[in-house]
């Protein structure tokens, strides 16, 4: 299953761009073109990634107990992704860039409340969180350049923009049986890239969810900051 | 020339893929029934362990009595992987784990060392790897029986 998502997301995102292409080239041969401009745009993305999913549990229950204290984990937890991206102008003068991006995870769970049945267990949850997910994350972003430098050799960019989340990995056990969660969630992303001389880009982004990752009651939200760097295409072939 | 061949190509491709998109999205959708999954995962939690009876609960009415048995020799029940199982008072039998409308629920068909049969249906309130919750019925009383594997 999760390679049809894969699949079916990439060839959107190649029709996409060879639209984009097909629109912009009348003077070259069009194939020669769209391979020039599709190198030239598209950039290869990849760096680790740090998560950490905060759930509330509140009212959600099941017939199962997780002690607290096997799985309370408040911390970040390191992992990577790879992807690729595509950047260009609206308007000649705004620059976006859209990325598509397989992602693996690692999360710490932070449980924010937890249920209690003295004497017998002391800190509970009714709901144990994924802590590993294969996800595939299609986002947009607007980049506005700061001058800070000089910008013929370096530049800093703010970006900013959505993101669609997609869970690409099964649920466990515990959490197929009430299916607990979604395969989507919403996150906005923002953070700052830094290009020296157009050789390569480095870049430290963070996702702040803006819906839950879970059904029901639970609230469950995926927190990331992602640090990486990409390059063109056309550098690398 | 070439290229105009290519183009409407291109654009089945693209609704072929929308298409596809739009497929995995509804089968993704589809509810499917967890009923196995409930009763295989409260297996994996219980099997192959010997779980200690530390709190028994009994409630009438309003009326809610607590005895504990922490620290002292207490009832224990032996489920293994075999679904066979064994316990303290000599009795000795297989289990199931099933469901029904509610509830999972633990089915045990036991002897007793003289031979006598022993049948009994809990109820499983709550279920971990270290702790159980067990409960039933008789005469309009409720019992819950706080299992732990006292590790």
């Amino acid at each position: 299953m999760p390679h049809k998502y894969l699949l079916s997301s990439l060839l959107i995102l190649c029709c996409w761009c060879t639209n984009q292409v097909n629109a912009q080239s009348d003077l070259e041969p069009k194939k020669e073109k769209f391979t020039h401009i599709f190198k030239k745009r598209v950039y290869l993305i990849t760096g680790m990634n740090f998560n950490k999913q905060i759930i509330t549990l509140n009212n959600y229950s099941s017939g199962f107990n997780y002690e607290l204290n096997d799985y309370q984990k408040n911390l970040y937890k390191p992992a990577y992704f790879l992807g690729i991206r595509w950047e260009s102008k609206l308007i000649n003068t705004h620059k976006y860039a859209l990325t598509a991006q397989l992602s693996k995870i690692s999360t710490g769970n932070n449980y924010l409340d937890s249920k209690k049945l003295p004497p017998f267990v002391k800190n509970y949850s009714n709901f144990l969180a994924e802590d590993q997910f294969l996800m595939l994350n299609l986002s947009a972003y607007y980049k506005q350049l700061i001058p800070i430098s000089d910008t013929s050799k370096y530049r800093l960019y703010l970006v900013a923009g959505p993101s669609l989340n997609t869970r690409l990995s099964a649920q466990s056990a515990d959490n197929l049986v009430n299916n607990n969660y979604r395969k989507y969630y919403i996150s906005g992303d923002a953070g700052i890239e830094f290009n020296n001389q157009s050789l390569y880009t480095l870049f430290i982004h963070y996702k702040q969810p803006l819906s839950s990752f879970t059904h029901n009651s639970l609230a469950t939200k995926l927190n990331s900051i992602e640090m990486g760097a990409m390059i063109k295409l056309n550098d690398l072939f | 020339m070439i290229y105009s061949k290519i183009k409407p190509m291109r654009n089945n491709l693209f609704k072929s893929a929308m298409k596809l998109w739009l497929l995995v999205l509804i089968a993704s959708a589809c509810n499917k029934d967890n009923t196995g999954i409930e009763v295989n995962l409260a297996y994996r939690l219980i099997a192959d362990k010997t779980w200690y009876l530390d709190y028994a609960q009994t409630i009438n009415g309003n009326t809610v009595s607590n005895r504990t048995y922490l620290g002292q020799p207490t009832y224990f029940i032996n489920y293994l992987k075999n679904l066979a199982t064994s316990d303290s008072d000599g009795l000795v039998g297989v289990y199931e784990i099933i469901k029904n409308d509610t509830a999972v629920q633990i089915k045990v068909q036991a002897m007793t060392a003289s031979g006598n049969a022993s049948n009994y249906t809990y109820e499983i309130e709550s279920i971990g790897a270290k702790s159980m919750i067990m409960r039933y019925n008789k005469n309009s009383i409720t019992t819950r029986l706080f299992f732990s594997t006292q590790e």
